[in-house]
Formats: structure tokens, sequence, C-alpha cells
């Protein structure tokens, strides 16, 4: 039988198969975020949401904190007022301007707290031996039991209300959820052949990390912690909704909704201004983290 | 074979470059968590072999045979129960011997090819200086510089590869990253493990020439694993066939293959389609189920699948003896006095 | 099968001990004397002695949380030192009106999700889906209890149609057409949430059976359209049944919010009473109450996933 393979000499082997530019992961990803219109379309709304809060002495028309008995409840439309006032008299439109940073802060910033915590954590229980996954995994369970609603309620209920204690406790909420995706992740990626491959070279463990691990994980964190900042926004409004969050009279649009309920029966709409605003902040956080996750979702050719 | 020495070299060209004693590994089974049950997969049970300096040795089996378990037993990416692997003529991991870690440096791993074998987020000039920057702690611009000459001794133009990534490569361009990955630490001896088993056949043709010319020009070693019988022909110098965790024959490629001994080894080749219209594919040998892994049958473990099985299989497990000039066969039948019917009435290569 | 349960029994019994000490630690994560804490300040001497007694805080930690775990496991979670009521008793009514809003909003969210998420998926990239994903992000980007606020707004202001707040009864199941008025907006609006992540898990979870190849293996096989939505729906239930469970949850612990603007007298605002008032022995009970439940219906569910999915079983 002849030899086949004499007759196929290993040659140079042309580029036939990619394109002309080499295309990276991320760059895939940035390219597919920008060609969703809806992901642009709400990039653009959080980035008319941040600029105003940055801006906020510049965009509010009026001192969120001082108001006047004789405007009361005034309705939206009123010269010099146009989103209506509160049940102190104060402009509704700086109010919810100056609501911006906080409502924003109070979103971000458990969240970031969180996936810094809670992530290295999970790589933690995801690449130590059983006993460390147990014993963390074990505990984050425990807290697992407690609808997140309750935890944040009891947790504050207890140190007591003001800005810090609520993203302290929100940033406690958030932890155990974070870790247990990111060691999902983790025990994941750490099985595939690569990262064998890596173990081979006698590469020393925290180059492993560095290297192979953390760039394969990261992406499924940020498209999870983009979805939690949205509920960030709405836990920590129903916190000051409830006198346990950012207390008054700082503007804060959860405390804003709680105060305005009196005047339902007054001026409806005006009432429900500071919902609007929460609605369409928390509406942008999740469709940009759906966007995230669809762009990153790349079938890519074997 | 006349093989020039590298200059790691420590025992001599007689020395075999690597000895493996005994190696078994089990693992707990699925369930047994908390380990209220015994039940043990018993993956990797004795195996014992060599491999001499510049030889290519395959290994066969059907998958679940413990081979791919075993190139992972090598490296110590899982760690054995019981068993020596000696590397050069020094114990790995045995007080005065060498060290896991520099094992590593000179034997290494080029894996199946699958999409998940090469960090999807590396470009490929990062993915081949990875082990020589972070294991050897070369600087970045030379272990680059190195990975653009390594990619033209595996057939790709640098200018044009280095900065691609993994998933605009096709299998065959894949496989060969994976080969200049595992040469970049500059070892001695290579495991590929299932290295071609994905590729189309015009493809496997031309990875398997580049490793031959490989061994050539760079004096490697080479421990070929593969479940395609017409590939290991082809590559091998030696050949170990592995069955449920054991060795069943072990030989020099032509004997195993125009003399095979063991009833397993038969029914294998048997099995091999060929390309010759005169020769059939016969009927099986093989009777019988699969037996499970996690509880092997006693004494030899192919007895429940064999045609000649008799009551002293069951019983007494048969050992790798050798009956002519590094053949080497596990099976009663082979050995005189060993209280098979047929044992010493049949010749190496009976029919 | 057994082998599982009672692993997950274990594990459920284990968790359960863990929210107990961290239901019992609530009180001492604040800074300060615990008796301070629980007492107003012109509480009398003899009660602050009284109390320091019954309660043990003289002993060790881990003395007290014995006794303490020892008298709540015979259903005695202490006394409310404002209104000399039994928690345990106010606690277990207060619950009951809670499941009395919780049930019918699990049922309605819960059948609502799985039936626009089937649909969506079987049109999927047709108006019906595009629709029902937009309902499904604004249910979940939605604060509930605005959402309340503004059905408030719609149905009982503008129009009074409906009951703004309140139970309009004396409390248990609505005996009568008027209690169930009151029933109607809560409900609506405490769906809501559970509607749109329970959709779109389902919603997800049908398109990528869809993508599989069984199902058009099914309908090449003769079977009957619906029989093969019934095979991919019972393969889209576990994490469906999953999430279920955990929005279960979110409905025990959501409510307080729901409760509060409609004033209604659930175990939410039993909790929110106790904030208010500082009283951290019944803030300590019912957080133990409700967490435990939590808990135990997560284990029925995954006991109900391992049934229905043999591979869960490991």
């Amino acid at each position: 039988m002849a030899d086949v393979s004499t007759i196929l000499q290993p040659i140079i082997l042309p580029d036939t198969s990619a394109g002309a530019e080499p295309r990276s992961y991320w760059s895939t990803v940035g390219e597919r975020l920008v060609h969703d219109r809806i992901t642009l379309a709400v990039g653009a709304m959080l980035l008319c949401v941040i600029l105003l809060a940055i801006f906020a002495p510049w965009a509010a028309t009026h001192d969120p904190l001082q108001g006047s008995v004789l405007r009361r409840l005034k309705p939206v439309g009123t010269p010099g007022f146009f989103l209506g006032t509160d049940e102190i008299g104060r402009d509704i439109w700086s109010r919810l301007v100056y609501g911006g940073r906080l409502s924003l802060i109070c979103g971000v910033t458990p969240v970031a707290l969180a996936t810094l915590i809670g992530g290295t954590l999970g790589l933690v229980a995801g690449i130590g031996g059983r006993v460390v996954n147990m014993a963390i995994m074990r505990v984050v369970d425990v807290f697992y039991a407690f609808p997140s609603v309750l935890l944040a309620i009891a947790i504050c209920g207890v140190i007591g209300a003001g800005i810090g204690n609520t993203m302290l406790s929100l940033m406690i909420v958030f932890t155990p959820p974070i870790v247990r995706v990111t060691e999902s992740l983790t025990a994941q990626v750490k099985n595939r052949d690569f990262v064998e491959a890596a173990r081979a070279s006698a590469a020393p463990l925290h180059a492993i990390i560095r290297h192979q691990i953390l760039p394969n994980v990261l992406g499924g964190m940020l498209v999870y912690a983009t979805s939690l900042v949205g509920i960030s926004i709405i836990l920590s409004a129903g916190l000051s909704f409830l006198g346990l969050g950012v207390t008054p009279p700082n503007p804060e649009w959860g405390l804003m909704l709680n105060a305005l309920r009196q005047a339902i029966f007054v001026n409806p709409i005006v009432a429900a201004l500071p919902g609007l605003a929460i609605v369409l902040t928390s509406l942008c956080f999740n469709l940009l983290s759906d966007g995230l996750r669809s762009a990153m979702d790349i079938k890519l050719p074997s | 074979m006349n093989v020039p020495l590298s200059s790691d070299d420590r025992g001599g060209t007689a020395q075999p470059l690597l000895i493996v004693r005994d190696l078994k590994k089990h693992f707990p089974a699925k369930g047994s968590f908390w380990r209220l049950s015994r039940d043990k997969v018993q993956a990797v049970d004795g195996v014992s072999f060599s491999v001499a300096k510049g030889q290519t040795v395959g290994v066969v089996g059907e998958s679940g045979c413990g081979k791919s378990t075993t190139a992972r037993l090598l490296l110590h990416l899982i760690e054995p129960d019981a068993g020596e692997v000696i590397f050069d003529g020094e114990g790995v991991g045995a007080p005065g011997g060498i060290g896991v870690r520099d094992l590593r440096l000179q034997m290494q791993m080029v894996f199946q090819d699958s999409y998940s074998s090469l960090n999807p987020r590396a470009t490929i000039a990062d993915i081949i200086a990875f082990g020589p920057r972070m294991a050897k702690r070369v600087p970045s611009r030379q272990a680059h510089d190195r990975a653009g000459g390594l990619l033209e001794q595996v057939g790709l133009q640098p200018s044009l590869f280095a900065r691609r990534y993994p998933h605009e490569l096709s299998g065959g361009q894949r496989q060969r990253i994976n080969i200049a990955r595992a040469l970049a630490l500059e070892p001695r001896m290579l495991i590929l493990d299932e290295a071609v088993s994905a590729l189309d056949k015009s493809v496997e043709a031309q990875i398997l020439n580049l490793l031959a010319d490989l061994r050539r020009d760079l004096g490697l070693t080479y421990l070929f694993i593969s479940h395609d019988l017409n590939v290991v022909r082809h590559v091998s110098d030696r050949v170990v066939v592995m069955y449920l965790g054991r060795i069943v024959e072990a030989g020099d490629v032509g004997a195993i293959f125009r003399r095979p001994s063991h009833p397993y080894t038969q029914a294998l080749l048997r099995a091999m389609p060929s390309m010759d219209p005169d020769r059939r594919t016969e009927a099986s040998l093989l009777t019988g189920d699969p037996p499970n892994p996690i509880n092997p049958p006693s004494g030899c473990r192919f007895r429940t699948r064999c045609a000649f099985a008799e009551e002293v299989c069951a019983r007494v497990s048969p050992a790798l003896d050798d009956i002519a000039g590094g053949h080497q066969v596990a099976c009663h039948m082979m050995v005189p006095g060993s209280g098979h019917s047929r044992a010493g009435t049949i010749c190496a290569g009976h029919d | 099968m057994a082998q599982f349960i009672v692993l997950r029994l274990l594990h459920t019994i284990l968790i359960l001990f863990g929210v107990s000490i961290v239901a019992f630690g609530l009180i001492h994560l604040i800074p300060g004397n615990p008796l301070d804490i629980l007492l107003p300040p012109e509480a009398p001497k003899e009660v602050v002695e009284r109390l320091k007694v019954e309660f043990g805080f003289d002993k060790p930690l881990y003395i007290q949380y014995l006794a303490w775990l020892g008298r709540v496991l015979q259903g005695n979670l202490g006394t409310s030192v404002f209104t000399g009521l039994r928690v345990t008793g106010e606690l277990l009514s207060a619950l009951g009106n809670t499941f009395v809003l919780a049930i019918p909003a699990a049922l309605l969210g819960f059948s609502l999700g799985i039936t626009l998420g089937t649909l969506a998926a079987f049109n999927h990239g047709r108006l019906l889906d595009k629709l029902f994903s937009v309902i499904a992000i604004l249910g979940i980007s939605m604060p509930h209890y605005w959402l309340g606020i503004a059905l408030v707004i719609v149905f009982a202001v503008l129009n009074p149609v409906l009951p703004a707040a309140g139970m309009g009864g004396g409390g248990g199941f609505p005996a009568n057409w008027d209690e169930a008025r009151h029933l109607i907006l809560p409900v609506i609006t405490l769906s809501m949430i559970p509607m749109g992540v329970i959709g779109r898990i389902v919603r997800s979870t049908v398109l990528e059976i869809l993508s599989q190849e069984f199902p058009t293996a099914l309908q090449a096989k003769g079977l009957q359209h619906r029989r093969m939505v019934w095979h991919v729906l019972k393969n889209a239930a576990p994490p469906a049944l999953a999430v279920m469970g955990l929005q279960l949850g979110f409905l025990l612990g959501g409510s307080i919010l729901v409760e509060t603007v409609f004033n209604w007298p659930g175990s939410g605002q039993f909790m929110n009473l106790a904030i208010f008032r500082r009283d951290i022995l019944v803030l300590q009970g019912t957080v133990l109450v409700l967490a435990s439940f939590f808990v135990i219906i997560n284990l029925l569910v995954d006991v109900l996933q391992a049934l229905i999915d043999p591979r869960i079983r490991r």
C-alpha cells in the first residue's frame, strides 16, 4: 500500500482562514455592542443621567433643600418649576437631579465593592481545594437563606439609617450571589484544557490565575454585576422609602417617593415622578447587562 | 538507534528516558461523596513500561482504558496513588531525584485539538510565550521572539499568525500551535494525547509529517496516545496496548501488528477496516459487554469478553511476561504451566 | 434518590443553624449594651434587671445562644417589650395575612410568566416576543412599590374603583367580595416582579431547548404539536422551578414594601413597626421565621426538581 503521507509535504501555510486584522475577543464584543441599537440608545440615556448627576449644580434650577410653604405641591408645568414642587415646596426637578447623585452612588458602590470582595472569594473557592471550597460556599449558603430584601432591611434596621449604613448593608446582600457566580465560572474554566496546559508548563499558580483563569471569568462577572446595579438602585430607594436609608432632607429618589405618598390625593403626577426616575435608570442598567451578555455570547467558529 | 544526546542528558544512551513502574490511580466513584460506598473507578491499575531515548512509543486502547489518565499521571497533573516514574534515571518526586517542576521542563504534552485547548483571550504569541515567561523567567521580548521562531518551525508564518486569536484559526493550525506551545519549553520528550484524533485525514497527515520532522531535527522522544491503530502503526517504534487500566500487550510495532498474541489485541486488529479488498473484516472475537470500570472483573480483566476464558483467568491476574525479545503479553495462554488448558501450546502470533 | 433527600435534609439543617446564629447575632451586631438597645431609655430599673436575668446577658455568648435556641425550638420567640404580647402569636397572625397576599401573587405571577414566556419563545423574533421582552424587563426594572403607588393613583384616586389600602376586614382570607376587592391591587403589584423574572427564564430556557435537535426530531416522528410543547415544557421545568422557589422567597421578604404602600397588616408591616420602634426582639423573631420558611421552601423546590430531572440526583 502506497504511503499516502509522503505525497503531502509540510509547507508554510498561508493564512487562509482569517480576516485582515487580528480581532481580540474584547474588541469583537465592543464591535457587537456598538452595532446593537438598543444598547446604544440605553448607553446614551445612561450617559445623560450620569452627566446630569455629575453636573447637578449646573443642571438644577433651584436649591434642592430650600422650600417655601407657599409653593407646596405645585403641578407639572408651573412656570419656573417645570416639574412641580414637593410637599415642602422644593423644586422637584432640582431634587431629582441631585437625587441622581445619591441614587447612582448607592447603586454602583455596593455592587463594585461586592464584586471586589465576592469575586476574590469566589476565585479562591473555585481554585482552592475541597475544604476551602466547602467552607466558603456553606457560609454563602447561609446568607442565601435570607431573601435579599429581608436581609437588607434587617441589617439596616439593626445598624441604623444613613447612606453609609445603606451601602454597607447592600454590599453584604450582594456579596453572596457574586461569590456563587464567580465560583461557578472559575470551576468551569479551571477544567478546560488550556488551563491544564498552563499547569503542565510548570508556571506558578499566580501566573495561571492571572493570565488564564481571570480573563475568562471577568466577562461573566461583569454581566452579572451590571444586572445587580439596577437592583441595587431599587433596593436602596426601597430602604429610603421605609425610612432606613438616606435620611431627610437629602434628596434621594426613594425618600422622595415616600414623602410624596401623601400627595397622591392632591397632585398624583408629581408623586409618581421620582419613581419614573428610578425605573428609567434601573431599566438602562438591566438593558445594558442584557446587551453585554448578548454581545459576549459569540458562537465562535471551530 | 543513533540519537544525538541532548545537553541535558544524564543517563547516557542506554538509559531509557522514561521508566514507569506499577503506576496506580483510583478515583472515588460519583455518589460516594460521604465515603459511604467503597466504589472506586480503577482508572490505572499497575501500569509499567519504558521509553528509550529517541523512540516513539504508541499507546493504544479503547475509550476508558486509562491512556489519558496515564499521560496526566506522568506529568503529575493528577497525583498517582502508587508507583514510580523515573526520568532519565532520576525518580520523580523522590528524595534526591528530580522535582515535578523540573520534570515538566523536560517533558511536555500536546493536547487533543478542541476549542478549549488554547486560551481564547490570548494571542497566539502570548500562548506560546506563556510557559517560558512564567516558568523560566524569560523576558517578554525574548519569549515573543522565540515564539516567532517556533511558529516558523511548525509551519506557520509569524507575521501572519503571531497576533491572531485561537478562534480565527482552523483545526490544523490550532494543532500546530499546540505543538509549538509544547516545544516552547525545550523539552526532551513529548506526550501526544490524541493529538491528531480530531483532524481531517489530510490535515492529520501533514501534522504527522511535521511531528516526524521535529523528532528528527530536535532529537525528541515521543509517547503517542491514540485509539486509531493505523496512525499508531505509522508513527511508533514500540506499541503498548491497554485495557481497563492495565497493559495487556507490549512490543515492537512489527511484532504487535504482525504477531499479536493477546486476544484483545487480535480483536482490535481484526476490527481495523482495510483498504485491501481481499482482506475482509471478520466477525469479532469479542463476546459479552464491556465491563464496568468501577468493579472490574477479578483476575484477568478481559476474561468477560474473551472467547478463551477459563476458571484460572478469574482466579489469577496474568502478569505481563516477556515471551520473545521485548514482546510482552499478559495472558495465561502464553505462559506454560499457568493452569490454562491452552497454555504453552501456542506460539506468538497464533490465529 | 433517598440518599439525595437525606443529604439535602442534612444540608438544610446546617443552614437553619447558620440562620439562627445570624438572627441571634443581630442584637449583638450593634455596638453597645444589648439591654440598652432592647429597652427604651426610660425603662424602670427593675424591668431592666428582670430582663437581664431572663435573657442571661450576664452569661457567656454561647450559653445565651443555646438558651435562646432552646426557647425558639419550643415556639417561644419572646415577649415584645412594647406591646407586652407574645411575639410568636402576633407574628403568626401577621404571617397569615402576608400569605393571603403572597399566594395569589405567586400563582398570578408564575402562571402569567410561564404562559407569556413560552408564547414568546415559540414566537421568537416576532411582535409577541418583542412585546413580552419589553413587559418583562419593565417588570424587573420597576420598584414594585412604585407600581403600587401608581396603581393606587389610577384606580383609587383618579377613578375610585378599588380601595386604596387596608385589608377591609378582620384579617385572614377574604370572606366576601368587599374583602376580596382589597386584594386586587396589592396582588397585581406583588406579582409583577415574579412574572418578569419567571417569564424571562422560561423564555430563554425554552428557546435553548428549541434550538436543540430533539423537538424537531419529535415532530418528524409525527408527534402532535401540543404534545411536543408538553415535552419541551417538561425539560424547561427544572431551572424554572428553581427560580420560582427563589421568587417565593422574594414574595415573603419583599412584601414589606407593598404592605407599607397598601397598609396591609402582614409580616412585612409587623417588621416595619418593629424597626420603627427599635423592637429588636420582634425583628429577630420575624427574620428567623421568614428566613426559615425560605430555606424550607427551597428544600421542597430542590426535591421537586430532583424528582423531575434525574440528572440532578448526582
